[in-house]
C-alpha cells in the first residue's frame, strides 16, 4: 500500500513524465478501442434479430454483371417464399410517402410483404403486426420526433391523401433494411402482378429465415435447382436469361449487410493497431528513461534490504498507476468518438446502431491495458536492477549499451510503423485526389436539384404526368437567374439506377453473346445544356420533341463506342420490347452525348441510353436548375414556382449538384480522413519517441558530448552528431518500414484508385517527411548537447 | 626573454548560482614556459579543477588576460575555443573518459577527426601515440575490455595524438592503484623529457614530486609557486613521505 502511495506521489511530482506518458496511452488506447467498437459492432456482433445468424438474402444474380446481386419481380419473391429451405421470408421495396397535415413533408418507407416482421423475430416496442392495408409501422426516431415518445398506438396519418393506422413502433435499434427509413408499409400488390408476364419487373428486395435443418448451402443447392427451372419458364426470357448468366444468390445477411465494409474496416483496424504499438513502444521508452534516471533511488532501496521487485516497484506502479489514468481518459474518449460515428455514420457505415462500448469493447480495452502494464515491468524491473543487482565487476558500459539499444529499437520500431502508416496514408490521399480529378462527365457547378413525386392519382396518366412535369419545368424557366432546366427520371452519382437490356435493329444476336445493355434515362428536353453534358453528335431532345413525336433515343459515347465502333450510330433504331412481341417500339437516335460516371467517380463510363420523358413519363423526376444565382436565393422561387401548379406538392431532396459529387466521395474520403489522422498521430508519437530518445541520450551521454568538446569538437560539431544519431534512427526506420509497407501493400491495392502501392513518389515523400521529422524532434536535444558547458559536465564526477 | 607558453594576468572567475556569488579564481597570476613540468596542489574546492578548465579552454575567465602562445584567448568565441583546444591542448582526466561506445584506435582518432585530417595521416599518427604508450596490441579494443591502467594510457595516448602545445592533467592518477599510478607518471614525465609542456592537478603529493614546479592554491589564488626542491621540501613539511 506504501508503495501505491509512493507511486502516485512520485507520479504527481513528475509531471513531465506522468503527462506525456497518461497522454500517450488515452490517444493510442482511445484510436484502437474505438476502431475495434466499430470493427467488432460491424463485422462480428450479432445483428439485434432472433437467430440473426439463419437469416439470408436471396438475390437475382446476373454473371455479366459485377454487382453482387439485383432485385427481385414479385412472381420471383412467390418462388423463393415457397422454397422448403426457409421457414419464412419477406420482401420489401423502398419507397417514399408525402405526410399531409402542414407544409407537405415526404417520408422514407419501405413497403414491406406481411411475413418482412416475423421473419426477423423481432417484438415491436409498442402495438403488434397487423395485416390491415392501411396499418403503418413507425421506426423508433419517427416516433419520438412525431409523438415525443407518448402512446402513438392507434393514431392516424395521412399518407399521400390516405389515412393510415399507426399498428406498431419498432425498437431503437430496429433500422431495416437502412437507417433513412422513417416507417414500413404494406405492401400490397394485385394478383396479377405475380404473373409471369412480369418476370422481368425486378424491384422488390428480399429476405428468408433458414427453416430448421437448412443451411446456407444446402438453400443455394435448392435454389440453383430452382434457377433452371425457371430458365426455361418463360420461353420469351428464356435466351435472356441464358445470354446474361442468370441464377440465384443466397447470401447471409450479417456478411451480406457488411460486405463492402469488411476489408476497409480491417485495413483501419490494422492501422489503428500500428498506432497503439507506437504508442506502447514510446511508452515503454518513458518508462524506461524514467526508471535509469531515478536507479539510485531502487539502490539505496536494495542496500535497506528490499529485493529486486519491492526494489524497483515504485518504478512500475506508478507506471502502472499512469496507464490506468490513461486507459480511463482514452475510455472516455472511445465514448464520445463511438458516439459521434453512431450519430453522423449511419450513411458511410450504414447498420450504426450495433456499434456500442459494451462488455466486449471493454474487455478488450482492458486487455490492452493489462498488456501495456505487463510490457512495462520490463523496462522498469530492468533498469531498476541494472546497477545494484549485477556484480560490480561487468557493470560496463555495456549495460548502458544495452539499454541504449532497447530504447534505439524501439524507436526504430516506432519509425517503421509510422512509415508503413504514412505510406498508406500517403497513398490513400494521392488515390483519393485522383479519383477527385475525374471528370464527372458534366459540369454540376451552379446547378441546384429537388425531386417532385407526383401524387398517387397521376400515376400511370401521361398526359397528366406531362403536364405536371413540363408545367413545372417551363416555370422554373422563366424565374430570373435561370439559364437552364431540365429533369431526369436518374440523377447522376445518386444512388438510382435503372439498367435494361436492349435489340440494335437488323443485328444478329448470337446465342451465348451479351445482349446490348445500358443505363436508360428518361429526361426531359434540355437535359444536356442543363447538366453541362456536351452534345458530341446529332441533336438532344428540344423543343421539337412532343409527346406525339416520333420515338427518339439519345445514347452517349460509350454507347457509341461499343455497339456501333467505327459507325454512325445517328438514325439506327433500338429497342426495350421483345422482339416477338406483337408491337416493337423502335427508337431512332437522334443524337450522340458526352458519357457521364453514374456510380462513382472511378467508374468507367458506361453506356447510357436517354428517351423523352415527355413521350413516357415517370412518377417521380429529378429536377436540375442552372443558375449563376447562389442555391439558397433559388429555393424559395422553385418551392413557389412548383405550388403554384400543386399547392400539395412536396418539394423534396433539395440539394445543389456538387453535393451528389461530395457524397460519393465521402466514403473514400473518410477512409482518407481516418487513415491520415492515424498517420499524423503516429508521426506525432513517433516524433516524441525520436525527442525521447536523444533527450536521454544526450543526458546519458553528457560526459561523452564534453569529452568531444574536450578534444576540440565545437557546438556545429556536436550538434551534428546528435542530428546525425537522430538520422541514422529514422533511415533505419524508414527503410524496415518501406519494406513492411511494400510487402503489405497488396492489402492495400483493393481500396486504391488509379494508384498502384508502389508508386514511388509516396514512399519518397514519407521517407523524406519521417527524416525532415527526425530532424525537427531531433532539434531540441541537438542544441541542448551543442549547449553543454564542458567544464561543468566534466567536473560533476 | 621568450614569451611563456602560458601567461595569466589576475584572471578571476565567479559563479553565481541564484543570489549567491562563488570567487572561484581570485586574480591568479601565472606564467608556464615552454616544456615546463608544472603541478598544481592544495585542497577540494580551492580552484585547481576550475584554473585547469581555463588552461584548457573548456571555460572562460570573469575577468583577467589569458595568453596562450602569446595569443590572448580570453575572450575568444566558443568555436575558437575549440579550434585552440583541438590543435593546442591535451586533456588527461582522474576518470579517463574514453568514449565507452569507440575502439582504442578510434577514442584516439577523436581529435584528429574534429580537425580534418586526412584519414592515411590520422593513421600513421594514432599508431604513433599508442606505440608511444604501449598500447599499439589494443587498437580494436573496446575501453571496458581494459584495465584502468591501460585505459590511462589510452587517454594519454589521445592527449598527445594531436601534439598540443600543453598536456592538461585533472589527477590522472586518482583512479588508478600506486603501481598503475606510477606508470602513468612515469609516461608523463618521459613525455616532458621529450619536450611536451605538462601542467598537473593533484592532490597526491607523492606524485607532485614528478613535476619540475609547483603551484600551491588556496581560495582561489596562487600561494605558493616554488620549483621542485623547494616544492619537496614544502611538502615534506607537510607532513608527506616523498619516495
Amino acid at each position: 500500500m506504501n508503495d501505491l502511495r509512493w507511486a502516485i506521489r512520485a507520479l504527481l511530482r513528475a509531471p513531465s513524465y506522468a503527462l506525456p506518458l497518461i497522454a500517450t496511452v488515452a490517444l493510442s488506447t482511445a484510436i484502437l478501442t474505438s476502431t475495434f467498437a466499430v470493427t467488432y459492432g460491424l463485422l462480428l456482433r450479432p445483428l439485434p434479430y432472433a437467430h440473426a445468424e439463419r437469416l439470408v438474402r436471396l438475390y437475382n444474380h446476373y454473371g455479366m454483371s459485377n454487382d453482387r446481386g439485383g432485385s427481385m419481380s414479385p412472381p420471383d419473391v412467390a418462388d423463393r417464399a415457397a422454397s422448403r429451405s426457409f421457414i419464412s421470408s419477406g420482401a420489401w421495396q423502398k419507397s417514399s410517402a408525402v405526410l399531409g397535415g402542414g407544409e407537405p413533408l415526404r417520408l422514407t418507407t419501405a413497403r414491406v410483404t406481411r411475413g418482412f416482421f416475423p421473419t426477423f423475430g423481432v417484438a415491436p416496442l409498442a402495438g403488434r403486426w397487423s395485416n390491415d392495408d392501411d396499418a403503418v409501422v413507425l421506426s423508433y426516431a419517427t416516433w419520438q420526433r412525431r409523438f415525443g415518445g407518448a402512446d402513438a398506438i392507434g393514431k392516424t396519418l395521412v399518407l399521400d391523401g390516405r389515412r393510415r393506422t399507426i399498428a406498431a413502433v419498432m425498437p431503437r435499434d430496429f433500422a431495416f433494411p437502412d437507417a433513412d427509413v422513417e416507417l414500413w408499409e404494406p405492401l400490397v400488390l394485385p394478383p396479377s402482378a405475380y404473373d409471369d408476364s412480369n418476370r422481368g419487373s425486378e424491384y422488390l428486395e428480399m429476405l428468408a429465415r433458414l427453416a430448421p435443418g437448412a443451411t446456407l448451402q444446402s438453400a443455394q443447392a435448392e435454389a440453383d435447382v430452382l434457377s433452371r427451372r425457371l430458365v426455361d419458364r418463360v420461353a420469351s426470357r428464356r435466351q435472356f436469361l441464358l445470354d446474361t448468366h442468370w441464377h440465384i444468390v443466397l447470401a447471409g445477411l450479417h456478411d451480406d449487410l457488411v460486405a463492402d465494409l469488411r476489408r476497409p474496416l480491417l485495413l483501419l483496424f490494422a492501422a489503428a493497431a500500428l498506432v497503439f504499438i507506437i504508442g506502447a513502444a514510446n511508452s515503454l521508452a518513458l518508462v524506461l528513461a524514467r526508471a535509469i534516471a531515478r536507479r539510485r533511488e531502487s539502490d539505496v532501496r536494495g542496500a535497506l534490504g528490499a529485493g529486486p521487485l519491492r526494489a524497483a516497484a515504485t518504478r512500475f506502479l506508478e507506471a502502472w498507476v499512469a496507464i490506468a489514468a490513461g486507459g480511463a481518459l482514452g475510455l472516455a474518449l472511445t465514448y464520445a468518438v463511438v458516439a459521434a460515428i453512431v450519430r453522423n455514420g449511419a450513411t458511410l457505415l450504414g447498420h450504426v446502431e450495433v456499434i456500442r462500448v459494451d462488455a466486449p469493447v471493454l474487455l478488450f480495452a482492458f486487455a490492452l491495458l493489462a498488456l501495456l502494464g505487463a510490457a512495462c515491468l520490463g523496462p522498469a524491473l530492468g533498469a531498476a536492477t541494472l546497477t545494484r543487482w549485477r556484480p560490480q565487476a561487468v557493470k560496463t558500459a555495456g549495460d548502458t549499451l544495452a539499454v541504449r539499444f532497447f530504447r534505439s529499437a524501439l524507436v526504430v520500431v516506432e519509425i517503421a510503423l509510422a512509415t508503413a502508416l504514412l505510406s498508406a496514408g500517403a497513398l490513400v490521399l494521392v488515390s483519393l485526389r485522383r479519383l477527385a480529378a475525374n471528370d464527372p462527365g458534366f459540369n454540376p457547378h451552379g446547378v441546384l436539384t429537388f425531386r417532385i413525386a407526383a401524387p398517387e392519382s397521376m400515376r400511370g396518366d401521361n398526359a397528366r404526368l406531362v403536364a405536371l412535369f413540363g408545367g413545372i419545368q417551363q416555370r422554373i424557366a422563366a424565374l430570373p437567374g435561370v439559364t437552364a432546366v431540365s429533369a431526369t427520371t436518374v440523377l447522376p452519382l445518386s444512388s438510382d439506377d435503372n439498367t435494361a437490356t436492349f435489340h440494335i435493329e437488323g443485328r444478329p444476336e448470337a446465342p451465348g453473346d451479351g445482349m446490348p445493355s445500358g443505363k436508360y434515362r428518361r429526361v426531359l428536353p434540355g437535359f444536356p445544356a442543363a447538366l453541362g453534358i456536351k452534345v458530341v453528335r446529332g441533336r438532344a431532345f428540344d423543343a421539337r420533341d412532343t409527346p406525339s413525336s416520333p420515338r427518339y433515343a439519345v445514347i452517349d459515347e460509350a454507347a457509341a463506342q461499343r455497339y456501333w465502333p467505327g459507325q454512325d450510330p445517328i438514325g439506327k433504331r433500338i429497342t426495350y420490347s421483345e422482339l416477338d412481341a406483337q408491337e416493337i417500339r423502335w427508337r431512332t437516335i437522334i443524337g450522340v452525348v458526352g458519357s457521364i460516371r453514374h456510380g462513382s467517380l472511378g467508374e468507367r463510363p458506361v453506356p447510357h441510353v436517354y428517351f423523352d420523358a415527355l413521350q413516357a413519363a415517370d412518377s417521380s423526376m429529378t429536377y436540375v436548375v442552372r443558375s449563376a444565382l447562389p442555391a439558397s436565393s433559388l429555393v424559395a422561387s422553385i418551392r413557389a414556382a412548383v405550388h403554384a401548379i400543386d399547392p400539395s406538392l412536396p418539394v423534396d431532396r433539395i440539394l445543389p449538384m456538387d453535393a451528389y459529387v461530395s457524397a460519393s466521395l465521402a466514403q473514400p474520403r473518410f477512409g482518407t480522413a481516418v487513415l491520415s489522422a492515424f498517420a499524423l498521430v503516429a508521426l506525432f508519437l513517433t516524433a516524441v519517441g525520436i525527442y525521447g530518445l536523444l533527450a536521454y541520450l544526450v543526458t546519458e551521454r553528457r560526459r561523452e558530448l564534453a569529452v568531444r568538446m574536450a578534444v576540440g569538437a565545437d557546438e556545429r560539431m556536436v550538434l551534428r552528431f546528435v542530428l546525425r544519431e537522430g538520422l541514422r534512427l529514422a533511415l533505419a526506420g524508414v527503410v524496415v518500414g518501406v519494406i513492411a509497407a511494400l510487402a503489405a501493400g497488396r492489402a492495400l491495392g483493393s481500396v486504391l484508385y488509379a494508384v498502384t502501392a508502389t508508386n514511388p513518389a509516396a514512399y519518397a515523400a514519407v521517407a523524406l517527411t519521417l527524416l525532415a521529422v527526425a530532424i525537427v524532434a531531433s532539434w531540441v536535444p541537438a542544441r541542448r548537447a551543442a549547449a553543454l558547458d564542458p567544464a561543468l559536465a566534466l567536473r560533476v564526477e | 626573454m621568450t614569451e611563456p607558453l602560458i601567461h595569466l594576468k589576475g584572471l578571476t572567475k565567479i559563479f553565481h548560482s541564484g543570489d549567491v556569488e562563488t570567487h572561484a579564481l581570485s586574480g591568479v597570476h601565472l606564467a608556464i614556459e615552454r616544456g615546463e613540468y608544472v603541478s598544481i596542489a592544495g585542497p577540494s574546492g580551492c580552484g585547481k579543477s576550475t584554473l585547469l578548465s581555463i588552461l584548457g579552454l573548456l571555460d572562460a575567465p570573469t575577468s583577467g588576460e589569458y595568453d596562450l602562445g602569446a595569443q590572448p584567448v580570453a575572450r575568444l568565441t566558443s568555436f575558437e575555443r575549440a579550434r585552440i583546444r583541438n590543435r593546442q591542448v591535451g586533456f588527461i582526466f582522474q576518470s579517463f573518459n574514453l568514449v565507452g561506445d569507440l575502439t582504442v584506435f578510434e577514442n584516439v582518432e577523436l581529435p584528429l577527426s574534429y580537425r580534418g585530417m586526412a584519414p592515411a595521416e590520422r593513421r600513421a599518427k594514432v599508431h604513433a601515440a599508442l606505440e608511444r604508450v604501449g598500447m599499439s596490441h589494443r587498437v580494436k579494443h573496446y575501453p571496458a575490455q581494459l584495465s584502468g591502467g591501460q585505459q590511462q594510457r589510452v587517454a594519454v595516448a589521445r592527449a598527445i595524438v594531436g601534439e598540443p602545445s600543453i598536456v592538461l592533467a585533472d589527477e590522472p592518477t586518482g583512479n588508478l592503484d600506486s603501481k598503475n599510478g606510477e606508470a602513468v607518471m612515469n609516461l608523463m614525465r618521459e613525455l616532458n623529457r621529450e619536450g611536451a609542456t605538462i601542467c598537473m592537478v593533484t592532490h597526491d603529493p607523492r606524485y607532485a614530486k614528478h613535476a619540475d614546479r609547483t603551484i600551491h592554491m588556496f581560495d582561489g589564488a596562487v600561494v605558493e609557486d616554488l620549483p621542485l626542491p623547494f616544492a619537496e621540501q614544502a611538502i615534506r613539511e607537510s607532513g608527506f613521505e616523498l619516495r
